[in-house]
């Protein structure tokens, strides 16, 4: 009796974690050696309503339609700052029901394009932006905040109108400090934060890139006002290295660092979070551990935690379920296309 | 006119002179490498001279010259399998030792001064025929593959 009993409930846990369990799948593969699928710096990748796929690649400076089965459709561009060209710094990408938006940073400007890359409009920029995101008509641009070493939040119209900034926010680790002329590239590098939108429900989400002893996603109005905060748990014991913030930094023999590289909305309820967990001995890089986690984003709970084994894998972006990524295989840059199933 | 004043526009038209001297020289053109065609072992050969590296205290992603180390591998990539092809790097002197781990058939060190930008030439049957300076795009590379294919 006993032992039926015993077999009944490791049956019931076998179950149990074979239904929880997680799976990456692979859906598509772009990328080889022929001029059509050879890509050098891939920057940026979308995919529209009809599942073609969209790659720019900032050291070809091109950018190229795929469609949904990565067959080779066209491809424009060529280094330049005229109509047509683009500087040596393009990406993200960006593509909704009104067309394909491409940030091209040194020529301070977005470009874009309709479903068939022909050029509609440009949108002028004042100086250097480091993301783009859309909701609506407005575009999210991610910038250095004047004269400080932190970033911030901008909106802009259609025409390149800065409408408003924000996000005021400084990791938990530099609150009550200072910085000198010394510390300022330092306090630059760990301020960074990376943002996602959700233009079903007008919603922008932010979180910093090297986070304290808390996750900390926040979740804004498309006019920029703060809706909530979520904190999550880090997936290890961790407390941010304070002395990465002295210069110069003086390793320890072992120390870790955590890093976000991206967040995306994943459906209207949970947050993909690309987190890299860096082990150093003194300075020397021993090992990279890279996850997804999805949180749900009311709780912060952690809903599905996914090893990744190839480091080279990065989240590009998310379209329903398809995740695209970019990966490096044999030295061969490609564009990856997986659906998360848990 | 006194001494002082005749000496004053004596060396405001000196330096006039090497203002418009320095200015209408153009610095690419001072670097020759057209004998770099004549080196190698194969009839066809696609030839980088690396140009001038900024010192930067931090990694540049966005960097032309960086880019154009990734642009140098897709060009391998997808020539590598045409036998009659020898790809040849030429690397300044003066940048020691830090070359990336790109690929090549030979490296070649030279000692005069590097140009400023990177250099891009296609030699066949021992003739130059084509030269391309800056950021090698993938526009340029299709046109350098169409070239090597003919």
């Amino acid at each position: 009796m006993i032992q039926k009993r015993l077999c009944l409930f490791f049956t019931v846990i076998l179950i149990l974690n074979v239904l929880l369990y997680g799976e990456i799948k692979r859906i598509l593969v772009i990328g080889s050696n022929e001029p059509n699928y050879l890509f050098m710096t891939i920057s940026g990748v979308a995919i529209d309503e009809n599942r073609n796929i969209y790659v720019c690649d900032s050291g070809g400076a091109f950018l190229r339609k795929y469609d949904h089965k990565g067959n080779f459709i066209k491809e424009v561009g060529r280094q330049g700052q005229g109509p047509g060209e683009f500087s040596n710094s393009i990406g993200p990408l960006y593509c909704d029901s009104q067309g394909i938006y491409l940030l091209d940073s040194l020529n301070h400007r977005i470009a874009v394009f309709d479903n068939e890359l022909n050029i509609k409009n440009y949108v002028k920029l004042g100086g250097l932006k480091l993301s783009l995101a859309k909701v609506g008509d407005y575009f999210y641009l991610l910038a250095k905040k004047p004269s400080q070493p932190f970033m911030q939040i901008e909106i802009y119209d259609q025409s390149g109108q800065l409408i408003s900034t924000f996000f005021d926010e400084r990791p938990s680790f530099f609150k009550d400090r200072y910085f000198t002329k010394q510390e300022y590239p330092v306090w630059m590098r760990y301020s960074g934060i990376t943002i996602a939108t959700e233009p079903n429900i007008k919603e922008i989400a932010t979180t910093f890139q090297y986070p304290g002893e808390k996750v900390e996603i926040f979740f804004f109005t498309e006019k920029g006002k703060l809706k909530n905060k979520i904190e999550l748990s880090h997936i290890v014991n961790y407390k941010f290295p304070d002395f990465l913030l002295k210069v110069p930094a003086k390793y320890p023999d072992k120390s870790s660092i955590v890093y976000i590289n991206s967040i995306h909305y994943f459906g209207q309820k949970s947050i993909l979070l690309e987190y890299w967990l860096v082990n150093y001995e003194l300075n020397t890089l021993r090992e990279e551990k890279h996850y997804l986690l999805v949180v749900d984003k009311n709780s912060g709970k952690i809903l599905h935690q996914e090893k990744i084994s190839d480091i080279s894998l990065k989240i590009m972006s998310i379209k329903e379920d398809m995740i695209c990524a970019l990966e490096v295989d044999k030295d061969i840059p490609r564009v990856t296309l997986y659906k998360l199933l848990y | 006119m006194s001494k002082n004043k005749v000496l004053l526009i004596a060396v405001m038209f000196l330096i006039i002179f090497l203002l418009v001297e320095s200015c209408s020289r153009n610095k690419n053109s001072d670097f020759i490498y057209q004998s770099f065609a004549h080196i190698g072992q194969k009839e066809n050969k696609i030839i980088f001279i690396v140009g001038r590296r900024r010192q930067l205290s931090n990694q540049c992603n966005s960097c032309e010259e960086n880019k154009n180390f990734d642009s140098w591998k897709g060009l391998h990539r997808i020539l590598r399998n045409y036998e009659n092809v020898e790809f040849i790097i030429y690397w300044p002197r003066k940048l020691g030792e830090g070359m990336p781990s790109i690929p090549s058939d030979s490296i070649k060190y030279f000692e005069s001064k590097e140009p400023e930008k990177d250099i891009f030439l296609v030699v066949k049957q021992g003739k130059i025929l084509f030269e391309y300076k800056g950021l090698l795009d993938m526009q340029t590379i299709r046109y350098i593959f169409d070239l090597i294919k003919e």
